[in-house]
């Protein structure tokens, strides 16, 4: 526990040393990123042995006078299976952000930047770590407040500034269900500490759950709550988004692992919910992500994709605990923790390669990218690993998870009954559809990003190639996916403890014994890709190469504009699901006999935004429009406002729901 | 010595009323020096240990509610030249039926709060809630900014009688800082009134509507 408090007091102080060198953006961002790297060394082995122990959790204790309040932290099984990507992904993010930041000079100050980003490390520590309601909450707003400021850091940007608006605003109705939630859950008297929270709580299932939905699913991204991601993903500096899309939603997930069995028995209501949203969501949000022209956004809707995934898994979990099946149940929660892992490895991968070819290329739009793995080869392979992993290849990170899920999925369809075979089936047809457009999806990335040639500006500056404060991290994260996926019995086997925490009766051998054939199927690809390659290299050095045009059809002088488009690349899925996606055409057709020009443009925007938020939000707006009427020029207006307030309150007196002493 | 306290509860009640009809704002000004006499009184009649805490409270009420703050609100209606409400949205008739319904209410209120009958006297809860509430009759129907400040008094004077059902547990300094608090808040008031005078020339609270945002 001494390392874990130790990680948690480095942070604070490099947020602090990083706040005041702030006038200093070189030693600043020095500091504090030595800082997040020392804390991650630190809290990182913390949570290496307390995930490998055999022996009981350990707890810090110590008084604190906020009501209802204590300082106890808990270092369970569960708790260091999260606190382990957080302590990684986030010291190799914060390397990154040193040469991120160096290279935009005009973008964030590193001080402030760095302030929060340690400051957001050592508040989602206190989130897995705590074991006191209060001070979990109190952790978790300073997790929102630290992130918001993050993704607003950019202060030039307009977007940014939205973006943040919109974040703060979801953050906060999320914090409101969870200050709901911990009160119907809270013990009485005394501190809310987790270990007293009452077996029977007080308030209906349903309600619960839906707070818990509400309240960590915001942060999770689960559908219809994940609204806020994409704008303050595309908004933030590139670090920033890896570590909040790696790292920051599976707290969310964290809360749910930890909460749902606070509310009661498994609830096969829960696991239907749980599987539908997933469903949606991954499934959304892989269709959403393959039609993103702005290549941040394509990433961030994958990570509504991922997120779908895991809660889905969880949703089977749920689905195998409440109907007595802890196969089932086993397999359910390891897939969403193992699916957790590796997405906290790809995504960042692929949010600072992309952020720094977003730079060199200066724009995130695709439809300008192209040419980056021949111009930045190692920039290129680390983003091409990257994608590989999150779309599920073998050999690569991303597979093991959703294999599991399959399995479990595959194990519920064939062995329950009623309902829950109903949504079993329904699930493996939602997880196959979305594997597939995921890895239609990230062909598009890489296919239109990083082959052909630019499609528009290149910077030319020196200072534009990538330095090695940017690779190394990267680096780092793509040996640790390929390393996943070669062996991803090994990850299985790391988190065995902490699914033992969640599904006591589970055999953690049988998903060992799953997984052993995928490694060895992943490493004999990787083994047979790369022996092609290696046949290819000898073949080509005995001949010349030149550069020509692959098919002359008739172009007199082939541009590079007159490549394949990303948005080509995703015309036949998205017409296919038109109903669902609505993209919205202008086209400007060719007229005449001798037409001079032509447009074609196409938009997709979130049928959540459009549909539902947009509408709600400014019905309700209108609505609050109308109280400024209250506010009238006049002092005696105001003093009636008093009466009125106090007459209500004295009415209170006559109501029978008012407890007297 | 209980008959005293009702009595002295009851010439409250009737100075309050006295207030809500006259518009003379002179009057009403040595009307509110009246009722500080008589809060003045009240600690003596209210059942609680008399002992040189309560003569203090007592003697203070009276400089300042009677003697004090009367002489800065008349130095402020002879600065400012004025002498009685004008056009009254409420005639006295109406006045004297909103201060029932102000009574009536108090009374009702007072059996249904936890300490009503805890006291020696039973009167205090409910004549306190009466003058806080008929305070704020005077409140919201004057327009004179120094009629505001009078309402602003009775209002203070019925927190302060129901300071009196604490008596006893109330340290003096506690007391005293409340006293000291009226004092200021006039003061303050009655230098705002003077300089809204010496600005607008007028002093119809309703010309004060540039405050809006």
């Amino acid at each position: 526990m001494i390392a874990t408090l130790g990680a948690i007091a480095i942070w604070f102080t490099g947020a602090l040393a990083s706040f005041v060198a702030r006038r200093q953006p070189a030693r600043a961002a020095l500091l504090g990123a030595a800082a997040a790297v020392a804390g991650g060394l630190l809290g990182g082995a913390a949570a290496l042995r307390a995930i490998a122990s055999r022996g009981a959790s350990e707890v810090f204790s110590a008084g604190w006078s906020v009501p209802y309040g204590a300082l106890t932290l808990r270092l369970d099984a569960l708790a260091a299976a999260f606190l382990l990507p957080l302590c990684l992904i986030g010291a190799l993010c914060a390397v990154y952000g040193v040469g991120y930041l160096r290279a935009h000079e005009d973008g964030p100050s590193p001080g402030a930047s760095f302030t929060a980003y340690n400051l957001l490390l050592a508040s989602m520590a206190v989130v897995t770590l705590a074991a006191n309601l209060v001070l979990l909450l109190m952790a978790w707003e300073v997790m929102t407040l630290a992130s918001f400021a993050l993704v607003v850091s950019d202060q030039e940007s307009r977007a940014a500034r939205g973006a943040g608006f919109l974040y703060l605003v979801f953050s906060h109705i999320a914090a409101g269900a969870l200050l709901l939630l911990f009160i119907l859950l809270a013990p009485g008297g005394g501190s809310w500490d987790m270990a007293r929270v009452p077996a029977h709580a007080a308030a209906p299932f349903a309600w619960l759950f839906v707070l818990v939905l509400i309240g960590f699913g915001t942060k999770a991204a689960i559908v219809p709550f994940h609204v806020w991601l994409p704008d303050a993903h595309a908004a933030a500096p590139a670090h920033v988004s890896a570590l909040m899309s790696g790292v920051m939603i599976t707290i969310g997930f964290y809360g749910m692992a930890r909460f749902l069995p606070f509310l009661g028995p498994p609830n096969p209501f829960a696991a239907f919910v749980l599987v539908g949203l997933g469903a949606v969501g991954a499934l959304g949000g892989a269709l959403l992500a393959l039609v993103q022209r702005d290549a941040k956004r394509v990433l961030a809707y994958s990570t509504v994709d991922n997120a779908g995934l895991v809660t889905l898994a969880m949703g089977v979990g749920v689905m195998g605990q409440a109907t007595g099946a802890p196969r089932i149940a086993m397999l359910g929660w390891t897939a969403a923790l193992v699916h957790v892992w590796t997405h906290a490895l790809a995504k960042p991968l692929l949010f600072g390669g992309i952020g720094a070819i977003a730079h060199a290329l200066a724009s995130r739009d695709l439809e300008r990218w192209g040419g980056v793995l021949r111009r930045w080869p190692v920039l290129g392979t680390l983003t091409l690993i990257g994608g590989l992993s999150i779309a599920a290849i073998p050999g690569f990170a991303g597979v093991a998870g959703e294999w599991l899920i399959f399995r479990a999925l595959f194990e519920a369809a064939l062995s329950l009954s009623g309902p829950a075979r109903v949504t079993a089936l329904l699930g493996i047809v939602a997880v196959a559809m979305t594997a597939a457009f995921s890895v239609a999806c990230y062909v598009r990335l890489i296919g239109i990003g990083l082959l052909g040639v630019p499609r528009g500006e290149v910077r030319e500056s020196s200072r534009v190639a990538p330095g090695p404060a940017v690779i190394a991290p990267l680096a780092v994260i793509a040996m640790l996916c390929v390393t996943a996926g070669w062996f991803p019995q090994a990850i299985a086997g790391m988190l065995a403890r902490p699914v033992a925490s969640l599904v006591p009766r589970g055999d953690a051998t049988l998903v060992t014994a799953m997984l052993q054939p995928l490694g060895v199927l992943g490493m004999a690809l990787t083994g047979a890709f790369a022996l092609l390659a290696a046949l290819r290299a000898a073949l080509v050095r005995k001949s010349a190469v030149r550069e020509a045009v692959t098919w002359d059809c008739g172009y007199a002088r082939p541009g590079p504009r007159m490549q394949y488009t990303a948005a080509s690349l995703a015309e036949p899925v998205s017409s296919l699901f038109a109903p669902m996606l609505r993209t919205r055409i202008e086209a400007l057709g060719l007229t005449g006999l001798w037409p001079s020009s032509a447009r074609w443009r196409s938009r997709t925007l979130d049928q959540t935004v459009t549909g539902v938020y947009r509408p709600a939000f400014g019905g309700f707006s209108s609505l609050l429009l109308r109280l400024r009427d209250l506010q009238q020029p006049r002092v005696t207006t105001y003093l009636r406002y008093v009466v009125l307030a106090l007459l209500v309150v004295l009415a209170l007196l006559f109501l029978p729901i008012v407890v007297r002493p | 010595m209980e008959r005293t306290g009702e009595v002295l509860l009851l010439l409250v009640l009737m100075t309050d009323f006295a207030v809500l009809v006259t518009d003379r704002l002179s009057t009403c000004i040595r009307i509110m020096a009246a009722q500080g006499v008589l809060l003045g009184l009240l600690p003596f009649a209210s059942g609680a240990a008399i002992g040189v805490h309560t003569v203090v409270l007592s003697l203070g009420t009276i400089a300042i509610k009677s003697i004090v703050l009367p002489r800065v609100l008349s130095w402020a209606i002879r600065e400012a030249e004025v002498r009685r409400e004008l056009e009254p949205s409420i005639g006295p008739i109406g006045m004297v039926v909103l201060g029932l319904v102000a009574v009536g209410v108090a009374f009702g209120v007072a059996t249904r709060l936890p300490h009503a009958g805890a006291t020696v006297l039973p009167g205090l809860v409910p004549v306190s809630l009466a003058s806080l509430m008929m305070g704020f009759v005077v409140l919201t129907t004057r327009r004179k900014a120094l009629s505001l400040v009078i309402g602003y008094l009775m209002l203070e004077n019925g927190i302060y009688v129901f300071g009196l059902t604490l008596a006893g547990a109330i340290p003096l300094l506690v007391e005293m800082g409340v006293l000291l608090d009226v004092l200021v808040g006039v003061f303050i008031m009655g230098l705002v009134v003077f300089q809204i005078h010496r600005q607008l020339e007028t002093q119809d609270s309703r010309r004060l509507t540039e405050l809006r945002d």
